[in-house]
Formats: structure tokens, sequence, C-alpha cells
């Protein structure tokens, strides 16, 4: 984004703040009512509530319409950015900087005046090199030089580099802003007391492994919202007890995770066709593969390329995922945009063409090359959801290049533990979620040499360099030609210590009686329902 | 009685104190700990991924000291009540224990209702009918109830109550005291579905027990002294046949109690089956220490009083 493209969109979001722009399409349309309470799910409850150092998507579920950040994606339209505590910002004359002006006269949940040391205080502890903040943390640390408050209504970052992923980065749902005094009271935001927050919601109650609920917050400082007078997220981890509610009408919404597969999507809608609206959305998820890049036998490019080529994603997919989803996709047109490679590139690449004849042979050959009897190693498969049945597949193809494992099935600590000691050669399936709507959410997450999901450890100098190229390039243009380079060597030099399977799909619902809830290109950042309202 | 009943209480006492150790050891034998999980799970931080992370973890929470020094601790917080913080909820067990005890408590009395109220009569009527057409029913029901899956009973259960009623019980799950009949519709269906599941064994052994007891000479007597064949049956055959029935039945309590984990699940019941699994996932161990103990001790109680009420109803069994 150029400074000029910068500076008219901080134009616009003081418009937007000041009230001078038109709300969302739907409420043009549609006269909006007041009151009801939306009751939708959560598939396991949040261990802890302090979103501020927990990366969980139940902790954002339960939290994220109790607090506001200084902006945030518009719950009308997801893909875009605008004011939330902040009314608008300016960006310095060389990039380096953003000046945000804070909203006067909004009050937190307990009464108290919001100010500048609240937002202090957040973002002391966020980007405190102390505290493990994976998500906010992780996004800002490597970019703010320093935070100032010049004055009692204004919040001043200086950048290290221009970074693109800064202003994605403060909209986030992970970079909200907590209490001072509650962050001095309580120490932390882990328990239902301290869920304090000027949001458009009050946090009610949470009954553990069964429900969390919100009530409205008669004080949200745009007294057009909220609409409803609450939420209801139930606790549901069984798939037949989720399915049975959405069947039964109990819920009114499926999202974020996990979604339906095609199959419950036809069971409901012959049940509630005419009730709901079910689409086919992106999980902004991606499925993977796993490679120990420090020891043998992946720590060698050839037999990282062999499996890379070896693996049949539209086959996998099909018998996973009924076909739904992107196989081979690293980054997703409808999520990461202009950055994603073209679809047609990617599935004529080898490892993703089909017919898959030609690229086994090459894999058998490779493999050959340094093991003439082919391969035998351990595979390790998570033994929660499907995660083993998957590594399955995956290992029965693996067999036609002369790669046989064999599955070390393990569950969740037993897993966690044998990753963090580096005892896999092969992670047989996994899933790892894109945080932030930028493509450097994934790219730092999975494939940069300190990324936190780099299980393999695979460094590459190269493709460091392009990452942070990727973030420092603020040129739109050339940042996705940076995107394209990284994602063109990954697909046809070296898959890394992540061989990327492909973005998953699934089916979601709404009731047509929710009205003004839109799906998320991420799906933390659209789970307020600020502006959403029911019919009846 | 005295020394029988004395002897008994004085074993319970060792009994526990092994509880303790097998479960402080066995927790501790599984690969992985905490420190580990949380390092790891949400190792989105750049370079958050390092041994320095779990090192600090570990001696925060204890875990870096010698294990007879770990277990000596909890053994003198458990004395006085305090069975530790949960690493991964961040608050203390005994508040999770307060909040998830009662429910599986009133789900497994709730199940063992349904099931002894449902199977102890099927298994008299059995025997007293044996070889009759309702004796074959009862045992082809108790054979079903054997061989559904548990899941399979509870997803079966969910299915006809969506398919034929468009009906299911409340979401926000009610305790008792809270919201009595909402609680009764939420814990009924779970109830039913692990009574389905137990009731067979319970049936079939009643009927054992009663086809042994019929054919005893004091039962030929009775019958010869011409009493009615219903005082025959429930006065003399089914009172001496209930003996082990009872005990088979109070084992069975003491194993529902952490034993209904998949009904829980099924069924949104937020008790300490599904707080457990969670738990020994992840390596929580004070939570999966305090839990195991307390199913153990009621187990032991329980155990202990059905050995005090044979004593009672029995007089022959004593001690040598």
């Amino acid at each position: 984004m150029g400074m000029r493209r910068l500076i008219a969109a901080a134009v616009v979001l003081a418009g937007m703040a000041a009230g001078v722009l038109p709300l969302g399409a739907a409420l043009a349309q549609e006269t909006a009512r007041r009151g009801g309470i939306v009751g939708y799910w959560d598939y396991s409850d949040p261990a802890r509530l302090d979103w501020m150092i927990e990366s969980a998507l139940s902790n954002q579920q339960a939290t994220a319409g109790v607090y506001s950040g200084l902006l945030q994606y518009d719950p009308d339209d997801p893909e875009q950015i605008v004011p939330d505590l902040a009314t608008g910002y300016t960006a310095d004359a060389d990039g380096l900087g953003f000046a945000f002006t804070l909203r006067q006269g909004v009050k937190w949940h307990d009464g108290r005046p919001f100010s500048t040391a609240d937002v202090k205080a957040s973002f002391d502890r966020m980007l405190d090199p102390k505290v493990k903040s994976p998500r906010c943390g992780a996004l800002l640390k490597d970019i703010v030089a320093k935070v100032q408050y010049p004055d009692d209504q204004t919040v001043h970052f200086r950048l290290k580099f221009p970074a693109a992923t800064f202003l994605p980065s403060i909209a986030s749902a992970w970079c909200r802003i907590a209490a001072k005094h509650v962050l001095e009271r309580d120490g932390d935001l882990q328990s239902a007391k301290s869920q304090i927050g000027t949001g458009p919601f009050k946090f009610k109650r949470y009954e553990r492994g069964s429900i969390i609920e919100w009530e409205r917050n008669p004080d949200y400082y745009d007294p057009r919202y909220p609409l409803v007078d609450g939420v209801r997220q139930y606790i549901l981890t069984a798939p037949a007890r989720q399915m049975a509610a959405a069947k039964t009408g109990q819920i009114d919404l499926w999202y974020p995770y996990p979604p339906m597969t095609k199959t419950q999507a036809d069971e409901l809608r012959k049940v509630r066709g005419d009730q709901v609206d079910i689409i086919e959305w992106p999980v902004n998820n991606v499925w993977v593969v796993f490679l120990n890049t420090t020891k043998p036998p992946f720590d060698n490019v050839d037999l990282r390329r062999a499996v890379h080529l070896a693996l049949d994603r539209q086959e996998l997919f099909a018998k996973i995922f009924e076909g739904v989803g992107l196989p081979c996709a690293i980054l997703d047109v409808k999520t990461d945009g202009a950055f994603a490679l073209p679809p047609e590139e990617v599935n004529a690449t080898p490892g993703c063409r089909r017919p898959k004849d030609q690229d086994i042979a090459e894999a058998r050959r490779l493999v050959a090359r340094h093991y003439p009897q082919g391969l035998d190693m351990d595979v390790l498969a998570f033994a929660y959801s499907n995660q083993t049945a998957r590594a399955e597949l995956v290992v029965s193809q693996l067999r036609k290049a002369n790669i046989r494992g064999k599955i070390r099935s393990l569950e969740y600590g037993g897993a966690y533990s044998a990753i963090g000691r580096g005892d896999f050669q092969m992670i047989g399936s996994l899933n790892t979620a894109n945080f932030v709507k930028d493509p450097n959410g994934l790219v730092s997450q999975l494939y940069i040499s300190k990324g936190g999901r780099n299980f393999g450890k695979w460094k590459s100098e190269r493709f460091d360099k392009l990452a942070d190229a990727g973030v420092r390039e603020i040129d739109t243009a050339k940042r996705i030609q940076i995107y394209y380079e990284m994602q063109r060597m990954l697909l046809n030099e070296d898959p890394s210590g992540v061989v990327m399977l492909g973005r998953e799909y699934g089916y979601y619902f709404r009731d047509k009686r929710l009205r003004n809830y839109h799906f998320a290109p991420v799906m933390y950042d659209n789970l307020t329902f600020m502006k959403s309202w029911l019919t009846k | 009685m005295l020394i029988y009943s004395a002897r008994r209480l004085l074993l319970f006492f060792p009994s526990l104190l092994g509880v303790t150790i097998i479960i402080f050891g066995l927790v501790r034998m599984v690969p992985g700990d905490i420190a580990e999980i949380l390092a790891f799970d949400a190792g989105t931080e750049r370079g958050a991924v390092v041994d320095e992370n779990i090192r600090r973890i570990r001696a925060e929470l204890g875990l870096d000291k010698p294990i007879t020094i770990q277990y000596l601790g909890w053994i003198k917080d458990g004395l006085s009540g305090n069975f530790g913080f949960s690493y991964w909820e961040k608050r203390p067990v005994a508040e999770i224990i307060r909040e998830r005890f009662p429910r599986s408590l009133e789900l497994a009395a709730l199940t063992l209702v349904i099931a002894v109220v449902w199977a102890v009569p099927l298994g008299v009527i059995s025997a007293v009918r044996q070889n009759t057409w309702a004796d074959y029913l009862v045992r082809v029901l108790s054979i079903s109830g054997l061989s559904l899956p548990l899941f399979l009973t509870g997803i079966l259960i969910l299915y006809v109550l969506v398919r034929f009623f468009a009906w299911l019980p409340p979401l926000d799950f009610r305790d008792f005291t809270d919201q009595p009949l909402e609680n009764l519709q939420q814990l009924i269906w779970p109830a039913l579905a692990q009574a389905i599941y137990i009731s067979a064994p319970i049936t079939r052994l009643t009927r054992s027990q009663m086809l042994d007891v019929i054919r005893e000479d004091y039962v030929r007597t009775a019958r010869a002294k011409g009493l009615s064949e219903r005082i025959v049956v429930y006065r003399h055959a089914f009172r001496n046949a209930l003996l082990p029935v009872v005990t088979f039945i109070g084992w069975w309590g003491g194993r529902l109690l952490g034993g209904i984990v998949i009904m829980e699940i099924i069924f949104g019941v937020p008790g300490m089956g599904t707080s457990l699994i969670a738990a020994v996932s992840h390596r929580d161990y004070p939570t999966v220490q305090a839990m195991v103990l307390l199913m153990a001790l009621v187990f032991l109680l329980l155990n202990l009083f059905i050995d005090l009420l044979y004593g009672l109803l029995d007089p022959r069994i004593r001690y040598a």
C-alpha cells in the first residue's frame, strides 16, 4: 500500500468514524430489529481466557465481543479495516510511524473511563519480551520499535521499518485493548471476573463445559449497537450433538470450526433447507505434513522433494474432505487475494499436477538415489480428531514412491511432547490456522526459521530473506511478486519442513433469522456480533 | 463383628496410600509434561520454541524437584484439603471438583436407579419363568444391551429425539439445585443410555443367582410349607440371591463416576469424566491426581461399605 493510499484510507476511516459515510448495506435495505439472543457453539472450552497470552480459537470466541481494539475488521464487510477505539490514524511522512487518535467518552464495562493508560498497559504487556504473546506479540514485536503517548488522546507507534503487516495486525482480533486497572488488580485476564472490556457485549457468565454468555453493553460507545440482547455460546464437543443442535434449531450459526462436511451439510439441507443458508467457505486452515529437517532422511532436500512429488493431494482431499477444498494451495485466492499464486499455475507444478505417474517415477528415482532398498521411517500421528486416519492415507500414498512409513500414534500431550523434543521424522497430518489477514501470517508461523510452528526446523537463508522482504515491502504489486517467489520456491525447489497438502474448506450455515452476519476471511476476525440482528 | 469391622477399616488406609503412590507414579510415566505442551501447543511466537521456556515453566510448576519431594508435598497439601492448582485451567483443583463432582455423582446415581429398577425385576422374571417366551425376551434384551457399543446407544437416543420428536434437551446445562426440571431433562438421556448398557449384566446376574437359589433346599421347604409363590420368590429366594447383585451394583457405582465420559461428551454434560480426559491429555497432574484419587476413594469407601454390609447380612462372613 503506497503512502497516498494509506492517507486516503485514514481519511475514509475518520469519515466513517464520524458517521458521515453510510453504514452496512444490509441495514440500508432492511430495518434492523433490536432484541433476541444469538446462539452458536464452541468446539471446546477455552482453558484460559487471557487472549493476550493464549492462542486458541475457543479463547477468541469466548471474548471477542467483550473487547475493542484500536481498529477492527468491519462486521459489515470483514475484508475492510475500520475504526474502533481509535477514530482514525495518520501515517508519518516516512512511513515509519502511525498516530492513532483515541475515541473520547468510552467507558469500561465496570463504568471506569477508557484512556491512553489502558492502551499503554495493553501494548506494554503484549510487546514485553518476557511475556509470551503468541498472537499479537508475535505479529508486532519484530515490527514495533516503540509506542509513545504524546497526549491523552493519541497513541503513536514507531516502527523499525515500514511494514505492510502493521495495520492488519493492529486490526486483528488478537490486538485488542484491556483495562489497566484490571491487569493491575488481577495480574492477567485468565478468569471470568477479569473480562471487563469496552466492547459491545459484557461478559455475563461462563459455566465450564456448558455455556459462555454475553449480554448487551448499554453503554457501548456507539449507541446504535449492539442490536441483539446477548450471545450464547454452547460448548459442544461431540459432532453428533453439534449436528443435532443444528437440526433442531438450537443454534443460529455454525461457525467457525470445525466446519460441516458435505454429507452433514446435505443432511441439514434436507431437514432445515428452507430455514438456513448453507455456504461453502474457506476454513483458513492449511493441512500439512511436517518433515524433521534436522536429521535423516529429511535433512536431505531430495527426500523432502520425493515426499512432495509422491503425494496425490486431489485424492487426499477427495477421501478426507469429500472433494471440498484447495489441494496443494499454500495461499488461497479467497482469503489471501492477489498474494496467492493462481490455482492454474499451482495445479501445473510437479507434485500437484495430474496424472501422477511422472511425479511418482521421479519420487522413486530420488528415493533410490539415497536409499536403494527404499526408505523406512517413523511417522508421528496425532490420536485425535481423524488425524491418524489422515496420516494413514498419506503413508499409503508414499508407498508408491518406495517410502514405507510406520505410524506411531500419540495422543495430544505425548505428540506435542515428541514434537518439542524433535522426536519424529515425519508428522503424518496436522492443521495450522492463519490468524491474521495477511499472507505473512502463515509464512511466519510455518516456514521462516524462527517460526513457532516450523516444527521441522527448516532453515533457508534465501526464504528468510524473502519473508523479511515480504513484511517490509509496502508496495502491494512488489509484495505480491515476493510472495509468488516464496510459493514457487516451495512448490518447485524445496518444499521445506512443511509439505503442503492444501487449504481446507467446509460448509457453514446461518439461520435465516440471523441478519447481517458475514463470514470472515480470517475466522477470528468477525466474532463480535456487534452489527448482527435477529428477525424474530 | 467389631473385630471384623476394625480389621476391614485398618485395611482401608494402606489401600488408600497405595492408590496415591500408583496415581502419582502413573501420571508421570506417560511421556510428555505440561511444560512441553504449554511451550509447543501455542508456540506461534517467534523463538518461543526453546528449551529455556520449558525449563522456566517446569520451575514455576515445581516439576523440576525430585519426584519424592513432589509426592510428599502433594500428600501434605492433600491432607490439609489443598489439591493444588490446575496447570491448564489456572484455578484451584478443588474448585473444578466442586463444580464437576456433584454432576457426575448425580448422573451415576440416576443411571444406577434406572438400571436397577429395570434390570433386577427383569432378572427375577427371567429366572422364575425360565425357558418361557418371557425368559427368552429378557435374554435377547440383555444380550442386545451388552452388544451395543455405549456411544452408539447414545447417538441412537439423540437420533430418535431429533428424528421423531424434533426436540433436544436444553443446551445450557443446569444444576439440579438451580433448575431441577431442566436438569432432569438433560441427565435422563445419558443416564438411560448408560443404564441400557449396565442393566444387561445386572439382569443376567440376577437371573443366574435366582436360578441357583430357587433350587436350594430351603426354597423347596418353603414351597412345601404351602407358602404362596410370591412369598417364596420375594421373601426367601430373592433376598438371598441379592447379595452378589448388590456387590456388582456397588462396583458399578464406583466405576460410573469416571466412566461416563462418552455420555458426558455426547450429551454435553460438564461432569468429571470430560474434565479428567482433558486433564490427562494436557498432563495437568494436580487435576488428574485429585480426580483419580477422589474416584479411588469413592470406590474404596463403597467396597468398605459393602464388606461391612456383608458382615452384617451374613454372619458366616468373617476374617479368619
